[in-house]
């Protein structure tokens, strides 16, 4: 990983940071519409191959919600050139490693190998493009549906709090609205997911044009672009995927929401539609998120967690995806405590900062925070969150691979203004969703009378 | 950002490598032939090993430094090792060692809680400071350019805490707190239940290295600072530098802030012997209407400096330590009961445990536990197959380069061989160790630390749908406990 950076330290003794990453890339299209990204960095003999489909969950048909998660799963058991568990075999063999995931808008998958084994990755890639359909089978689809569902038991339904999220949804977005229901999808969905389905996802939303392949690493592009050629130049484009529209749905109240669960304390969650990923104050919201909960010193955890001790952690955040974001706070509640009292701790805060601003070395400190915090994750080439995984989610999400510093320079330019505005905005006190989980039998302690 | 809510195909199967650090200097592939798929492509030549470079420095009051210079991020790591971890808690006070850590940062001569908190955050510096049975490590990540006042925070930690009481009743009761959230967490439970089934009562690998609810409640400052006069010394400690700076430059630095760091003896920890095999038994822990099952089947290993270490690690890597492993592979893709199995060693100071993990469907508990022991079984009595066994070498050895890919990893790497007392040139004998594992050893290796036949199984599951079919695997006793392992009536 080669960083330039150049730094000016100025202003009162402020560090005030500005970081220029410089991270050469190579672009092109091949004729199939498959895009290509090369990122050389030699410092490890090791290449990553990391591949984006623009399609997630948000695709979804009624009644076939938790699809594109599965569709994932389908794409890891075997291709025509394949065996079932030999794509697993062949990079563990490697000593590669390698991992997939779906979110609303996008689906990737990722291999790290030593860099003579890069081919190898290429090759099996671009085999389940080119030829998944010609070896799946119910066997398959069974098997993967059973595995995907103890992956929702274990992440969702055995995990504490772990249905709040699907709650959440369902009361943020409208049912028409492609982010209702969550990835992972319902367990009467998952099992109405037929063959028909795979075979047609696949044919869809499977193909070479809506597809973004960044290989980096300790490469040699021009043989990469070689064997990318070779590889995936034959491969069928299918028909073009039209965009989906931005859908920024918007409340006109307040909706209190009640589960219980095997719990001990109860946990709050404010949750309110925001902005997408990368529009306009989509930065601000999350340097909001920042200046509200990371560190002891933030305004939410200095004091419900430090000064009054009645919640044990609390969490801000702006989850933006790719047609709409909320903004969230959730708070757990210590022993003795109610979920009222912390959502009333909590609309004091907020309503200070929309009222009166934030210090000007409270933004310098999230944004010297957001700004390391990126350069750190920069470290690895491949993997989630890596280089070429960010490489990718730049190019399918705005088309422009090299957008780091564009990305960086959306935090450093927020003004203390322009977060208090977005503050008073976006987090409104009579339009959200309030959910209380509680212990099973506590509901003394929810939110609200 | 995006929703943490994402789904993987992989879970928490982690395939974590060996701790080990060799560089691998690989030839590139160009072979271009035909397009013909069909042909699975081939390698290039086979790796060349080259040692990474480690430079050792001793400052004046004793405190051993390792260095790696690495200029490719302008990112520096620290990692102080302390080599007393949890082994050390006072009896009856499990959790001194983790909350020791946990305070120095709470308050130190010159600077408060959230001074110390602020000094780090403004720079965006990532501090953090733990424990487990064999260390306490304090860790910094910090940019190139904020070395000296990062530097100047973290040795002000280390060197001046003061655990103050009012910080203290705070982070006492969070801990508390944090501890009575961790029954809501099938994993921490199934893990914490079985420790203590291995070890039994009183042995310092039985008990949890975060305390419970009622020893966290007993420890008082005094006890933090006990602890951390005897042990946070710089006799008794190494100073990992990894990152964008001259080892020269390092030490230089250092002198200036940690040269008043006194020399003391360190008191001596034993570890009491391992108490003999805890099966066959099955231990329930109930979670009524759980979706899952989550278990727990194994028994104690062995240590870090046995000579069965290369051989453990294939039969493990093999076994159930990586996606394709026998029992992954078993219980999830071809019975699709899971969304993950694993087994692992962990290996300490004194021999840890073994531990096969997975969550799996209510209705197939039984079943899954069968399937397991069965597993257990196989690799003792069937000799691996060589095309398993060279696959299960080839992924330990040509993996290794991945833990070397940023700062963290590095200085990870070399906390393994500070902590185990692992020489330099351990890096060099890696894949020769690795690559002269036999069949025959590895049979060997499981017949000595694998015993299906009296193993500890824990599960923390529904009661109602999971006892009687159990019962009915004949597995030994069935006894039903609470979630500190306690017996229920």
């Amino acid at each position: 990983m080669k960083l330039s950076f150049l730094f000016f330290t100025l202003i009162l003794g402020v560090a005030q940071m500005s970081a220029q990453l410089d991270i050469k890339y190579e672009k092109y299209t091949l004729p199939n519409g498959l895009q290509v990204i090369f990122y050389e960095d030699h410092d490890v003999p090791l290449a990553a191959v990391n591949l984006w489909y623009h399609v997630g969950s948000a695709r979804e048909k009624p009644g076939r919600t938790g699809f594109a998660h599965l569709f994932e799963h389908m794409m890891f058991q075997g291709s025509q050139d394949v065996q079932k568990g030999e794509h697993f075999r062949l990079l563990e063999e490697a000593g590669g490693t390698l991992n997939g995931s779906t979110s609303t808008d996008r689906t990737n998958y990722w291999e790290v190998v030593p860099e003579n084994f890069l081919e190898l990755a290429l090759w099996l890639e671009s085999d389940r493009m080119a030829t998944l359909l010609t070896s799946m089978n119910q066997e398959k689809l069974d098997n993967q549906r059973d595995v995907v569902k103890n992956e929702r038991r274990q992440s969702y339904e055995n995990r504490p709090y772990g249905l709040a999220w699907e709650t959440i949804a369902a009361n943020l977005y409208p049912p028409e609205h492609p982010y209702h229901w969550l990835t992972i999808g319902s367990m009467a969905d998952l099992s109405a997911a037929s063959l028909e389905d795979v075979k047609e996802f696949f044919r869809t939303y499977y193909t070479s044009g809506n597809a973004s392949l960044a290989v980096g690493g300790d490469i040699n592009p021009a043989e990469v672009k070689k064997l990318v050629e070779k590889y995936f130049g034959s491969i069928d484009t299918g028909k073009a995927v039209p965009p989906m529209k931005k859908w920024e749905p918007a409340l006109t109240g307040q909706k209190y929401l009640l589960l219980e669960d095997q719990v001990q304390l109860p946990r709050l969650y404010i949750a309110w539609p925001s902005v997408p990923e990368f529009a306009k104050d989509d930065a601000t919201l999350d340097l909001l998120s920042g200046v509200l909960s990371a560190g002891k010193n933030s305004r939410l955890y200095k004091t419900l967690v430090y000064d009054r001790q009645i919640a044990q952690d609390v969490t801000a955040m702006q989850n933006s995806s790719g047609i709409a974001g909320s903004f969230m706070i959730i708070a757990t509640a210590v022993p003795g405590r109610t979920l009222t009292e912390l959502t009333k701790a909590i609309d004091e805060e907020v309503a200070k900062v929309v009222k009166d601003g934030v210090t000007p070395r409270e933004l310098e400190r999230v944004k010297n925070q957001t700004k390391t915090s990126f350069i750190y994750s920069l470290q690895h080439v491949g993997g989630f969150g890596g280089v070429t995984d960010q490489l990718n989610r730049y190019n399918v999400f705005l088309g422009d691979p090299g957008y780091f510093n564009k990305d960086l320079a959306r935090y450093t330019e927020v003004t203390a203004t322009g977060l208090q505005q977005a503050a008073k905005k976006y987090l409104p006190a009579d339009r959200r969703v309030i959910l209380s989980v509680v212990p099973k039998g506590k509901q003394d302690l929810k939110a609200g009378s | 950002m995006t929703l943490p809510v994402d789904s993987t195909i992989v879970g928490d199967l982690s395939m974590r490598l060996p701790l080990v650090c060799v560089f691998l200097i690989l030839a590139v592939t160009s072979a271009l032939a035909q397009v013909d798929r069909s042909k699975k492509p081939e390698p290039g030549p086979t790796p060349q090993v080259k040692l990474p470079k480690l430079e050792h420095a001793q400052l004046t009051n004793g405190l051993h430094v390792v260095m790696v210079e690495q200029r490719q991020t302008p990112v520096i790591q620290l990692q102080l090792v302390i080599q007393t971890g949890s082994v050390a808690d006072p009896k009856g006070k499990p959790g001194v060692a983790y909350v020791t850590a946990q305070m120095i940062s709470e308050g130190t001569k010159t600077r408060l809680s959230l001074q110390i908190a602020d000094d780090f955050d403004f720079i965006g510096a990532q501090y953090g400071a733990s424990a487990n049975e064999d260390g306490s490590f304090v860790t910094l990540l910090t940019l190139a350019e904020h070395f000296t006042k990062a530097l100047a925070f973290f040795s002000d930690v280390l060197l001046n805490p003061v655990f103050p009481q009012s910080e203290y009743a705070r982070v006492q009761k969070r801990i508390v707190t944090s501890l009575l959230q961790n029954k809501d967490q099938p994993e921490f439970v199934a893990g914490n239940v079985f420790s203590k089934m291995l070890y039994g009562e009183g042995h310092p690998y039985g008990e949890p290295v975060g305390g419970t609810e009622t020893s966290v409640k007993s420890i008082t400052t005094d006890d933090l600072r006990t602890f951390y006069d005897a042990y946070y010394r710089p006799n008794n400690a190494t100073l990992i530098a990894v990152g964008d700076i001259h080892p020269k430059e390092v030490v230089a630095e250092l002198e200036k802030v940690f040269g008043a760091w006194e020399k003391r003896d360190v008191p001596a920890t034993t570890i009491p012997p391992s108490p003999a095999a805890a099966g066959p038994v099955i231990y329930i822990v109930d979670k009524p209407k759980a979706a899952q099952s989550q278990f727990r089947i194994g028994e104690i290993g062995l240590n870090r400096a046995s000579d069965d270490y290369y051989r453990t690690l294939v039969l493990n890597q093999l076994l159930g330590g990586s996606f394709n492993s026998r029992i992954n592979w078993k219980l999830r893709e071809e019975k699709g009961y899971t969304y993950g199995a694993r087994s692992a060693f962990s290996y300490r100071k004194e021999a840890g445990p073994f531990v096969v993990s997975a969550g799996v469907k209510t209705s197939v508990t039984d079943s899954s536990v069968i399937l397991t022991l069965d597993e257990l079984k196989r690799i003792r009595t069937e000799l691996v197959p060589e095309k398993e066994l060279s696959v299960a070498k080839s992924a330990i050895i040509r993996g290794l380069p991945r833990g070397f890919e940023t700062v963290s990893d590095i200085a990870r790497q070399i906390t393994a061989l500070v902590l185990y007392n692992l020489p330099d040139d351990y890096y060099s004998h890696i894949v020769e160790n690795v690559e002269k594992v036999t069949a025959e050893d590895v049979q060997k290796a499981a017949q000595r630390y694998i015993h299906p036949d009296t193993d500890a199984v824990v599960i923390v599951g529904d009661v109602s749908a999971v006892k009687a079919p159990l019962e009915k695997l004949g597995y030994g006793k069935i006894v039903v406990v609470d979630d500190q392992g306690k017996p229920m009536k």
